[in-house]
């Protein structure tokens, strides 16, 4: 009998205590569902990654492709996310960031040179990205990551300079994008752009910008809910990707990824911590292919993850 | 799970909330709140016989000098220590105005974490303001004499004691608790005019916002002039036309030119998969290093952990609430590089750092193998400390990630 009791006290204690203690839906950010569709690091023929800082993915051929950056190579995978083949070049070491053209060449940033460099495919050339006209700063021009618009206009990131420098596809000069210098903007970490928008990241400000077509900012927020990362929430933001009108920004220390609105409404947080696959224990870099799957660079692997309803 | 953000619109009072709410309406409304706060120092004092030396000794607490026991302790129970009718520094705020001088940009440690008693006595004492020890003796308590004041030369206040002349005991706009901008701190003693400060800073103008404190130790100093321990070379051979214009506060080349026309690799050892080519003074270089002089080797400007920490307060806040750290955390240099780096974590020797340096040189021989051919199953790389220990700070003894007992082995071996 006592026995046949006890669900029904369980139920009238758990009611009585969500009446006393009512769940703070006001306050709450769901948590993102997600799937891993793939995790590269190891290949039979392709050995380890070691180190791999950033990947570029080829809608119209159908090839994703990383730069194992510790390997000085470029990697490339077919759409199943399998290894196809190798780049390596001694004119170009430790490739952070990787881009392909249009006419199929590939730029990285040449991580020990501290320049870009371009790979042409067809010529088997290497040579530095011609920039012409880029205005002097105050200091010299140090580039960082980069990205393209899809239209093949280069954003490039000014490091010492705390801007972002605009190039058309012939590599002249289109423009300079930069909020006002303060002591708090300390420069930008990653730079994506698309829609007509430029989207640059503060990592130490936990700050991200978004630019119009002319440069200027259209909005600026910040990225992290609370700076300790005693709470264990949304700290170290390095890198950022756009995606649906959402901005995606990917946290190194607590391994999370946030996605907020254009205006910068957190709208949900998916991932965390750790070293099993989907979680993320060292994640340095993230991109969102058209398709909707994110990339995300995570210590000495790529995973490829989904979101689900 | 849902992650709940501070301070979002739509929050109603809490639990917390609605507790205080029927605390004070049950005060309100229970005939014993009548005389909560009569004189109930003999009735307490009939069993706290030590009370009644509270008012034997010089600076009193008002509530103890009036009887009030009551105003903070609970006669009856209470969840916290000493029967206090309520957290320490609530009590004490409930008093003493918190918007008063205990906020600002800068917050002494224990006001930010509530922990008034740590410096004050609750009842009374023989020193000015109910501390537990007189002048600087207080201070000394935390902050080792020998950091402030162990060399050659002492600046008179400070070897008198009087800390409070420059500093702020609970909370400042400025930099170290400073009570006025470091430009100006010195000004009220030192007037910055006359022959004799013109030729000692080789005549050059000290009036445009200068620091005295980027060359100037203010507690003590081995040299004359309580001037700092390392010194820019170009500085100490007073060859200070090298960067300057003659005569002028202005620089002869803009940022970080400034500092590469001599240290013309400088740049190059940013180069790296990672990098701290970040920055927000007017010259790159300055974020981390003085021009002229420091306390610290390779110029820091300030304690080499604050120096970090200007960036990565997260790690600093994470490494304060974790309970176990590593040993000498503050001391950055011990294991990371600061200028660029092939290795995720800045480690100086990579994956072998914790065993170089005689740190831990048994690493290895009789632990969880470690190295490129022991590779982890759950992320397919190799091995190393960090796979096991965070040494940043951890819950866990011998900062390991997981419970080891738990859940920290069994993630890899399941069976």
């Amino acid at each position: 009998m006592k026995k046949n009791l006890f669900p029904v006290l369980a139920i009238a204690a758990l009611t009585a205590l969500a009446l006393i203690f009512p769940a703070r839906e006001a306050f709450s950010v769901g948590k993102g569902k997600y799937k891993v569709v793939a995790v590269i690091a190891y290949e039979e023929i392709m050995g380890r990654l070691k180190e791999p800082s950033g990947v570029f993915y080829d809608a119209s051929k159908e090839r994703l492709y990383v730069a194992d950056t510790g390997n000085n190579r470029l990697v490339s995978f077919d759409k199943d996310f399998s290894y196809l083949s190798e780049l390596i070049d001694e004119r170009f070491a430790l490739p952070v960031t990787v881009l392909k053209t249009e006419e199929g060449d590939f730029l990285v940033f040449d991580a020990k040179a501290g320049v870009i460099k371009v790979i042409d495919m067809k010529q088997k050339k290497v040579s530095l990205l011609d920039m012409k006209d880029i205005p002097a700063g105050k200091e010299k021009f140090v580039p960082g990551r980069f990205t393209s618009d899809g239209a093949g206009n280069l954003y490039v990131i000014d490091r010492l300079n705390r801007r972002i420098v605009a190039v058309k596809k012939d590599g002249s000069f289109d423009k300079v994008i930069a909020p006002a210098l303060s002591a708090s903007f300390y420069g930008f970490s990653d730079v994506k752009a698309g829609g007509g928008f430029v989207y640059g990241l503060d990592t130490v400000s936990s700050t991200v910008y978004v630019f119009d077509a002319k440069g200027s900012v259209v909005s600026k927020f910040g990225v992290s809910i609370d700076p300790s990362a005693s709470s264990g929430g949304l700290s170290f933001p390095v890198s950022l990707a756009a995606s649906g009108g959402f901005i995606y920004v990917l946290y190194r220390h607590s391994g999370e990824i946030g996605v907020f609105d254009g205006r910068g409404a957190l709208q949900y947080v998916f991932s965390g911590k750790g070293f099993k696959e989907g979680e993320l224990y060292a994640p340095s870099y993230i991109s969102i292919s058209a398709d909707g799957l994110i990339y995300v660079v995570d210590g000495g692997r790529v995973q490829v993850l989904r979101e689900v309803e | 799970m849902g992650r709940f953000l501070r301070g979002a619109p739509g929050h109603s009072p809490g639990r917390a909330g609605k507790a205080m709410v029927l605390a004070f309406l049950m005060f309100v409304f229970t005939p014993a709140a009548e005389g909560a706060l009569k004189d109930t120092k003999s009735l307490c004092a009939s069993c706290h016989l030590k009370s009644a030396s509270f008012t034997l000794k010089k600076n009193v607490h008002q509530p103890v000098r009036l009887g009030l026991c009551t105003s903070c302790h609970n006669p009856h129970a209470s969840s916290h220590d000493a029967l206090l009718s309520g957290d320490p520094s609530a009590i004490c705020y409930s008093c003493h105005d918190k918007r008063k001088g205990f906020t600002g940009a800068v917050v002494h440690k224990p006001v930010g974490e509530g922990k008034c008693l740590d410096c004050h006595d609750p009842h009374s004492t023989d020193a000015k303001g109910l501390l537990k020890a007189t002048g600087a003796e207080m201070c000394y308590s935390c902050h080792k004499k020998e950091d402030v004041i162990s060399k050659k030369n002492a600046h008179p206040e400070v070897a008198k004691g009087n800390c409070l002349v420059c500093h702020k005991p609970h909370a400042s706009s400025e930099e170290g608790l400073l009570s006025k901008k470091k430009a100006d701190i010195c000004k009220d003693c030192h007037k910055p005019v006359g022959e004799k400060f013109s030729v000692a800073h080789g005549n050059y103008p000290m009036s445009g916002g200068g620091d005295c404190l980027e060359c100037h130790n203010p507690h003590s100093s081995d040299s004359k002039g309580m001037i700092r321990a390392f010194l820019h070379a170009p500085f100490k051979e007073k060859m200070c036309d090298k960067c300057h214009v003659k005569g002028s506060d202005k620089v002869v080349s803009a940022g970080t030119e400034l500092c590469i026309q001599c240290h013309n690799d400088a740049l190059s050892s940013f180069n790296g998969i990672y990098s701290h080519l970040v920055r927000s003074s007017e010259r790159f270089c300055d974020d981390c290093h003085s021009p002229h002089a420091s306390d610290r080797k390779a110029l820091f400007n300030g304690r080499e952990s604050s120096v970090c920490y200007a960036c990565h307060m997260d790690s600093k806040e994470r490494s304060n609430a974790s309970k176990h750290v590593h040993k000498k955390i503050g001391t950055c240099s011990n294991c990371h590089v600061s200028h660029g780096s092939n290795n995720r974590y800045f480690l100086a020797k990579g994956a072998d750092t914790c065993a170089a340096e005689n740190c831990h040189a048994t690493q290895g021989t009789f632990t969880h193998p470690v190295g490129e051919a022991i590779i982890d199953p759950r992320n397919k790389a190799p091995m190393d400390c960090n796979t096991c220990h965070n040494v940043m700070g951890s819950p866990e003894r011998m900062l390991l990630r997981a419970d080891p007992n738990v859940d920290l082995c069994v993630q890899c071996h399941q069976t």
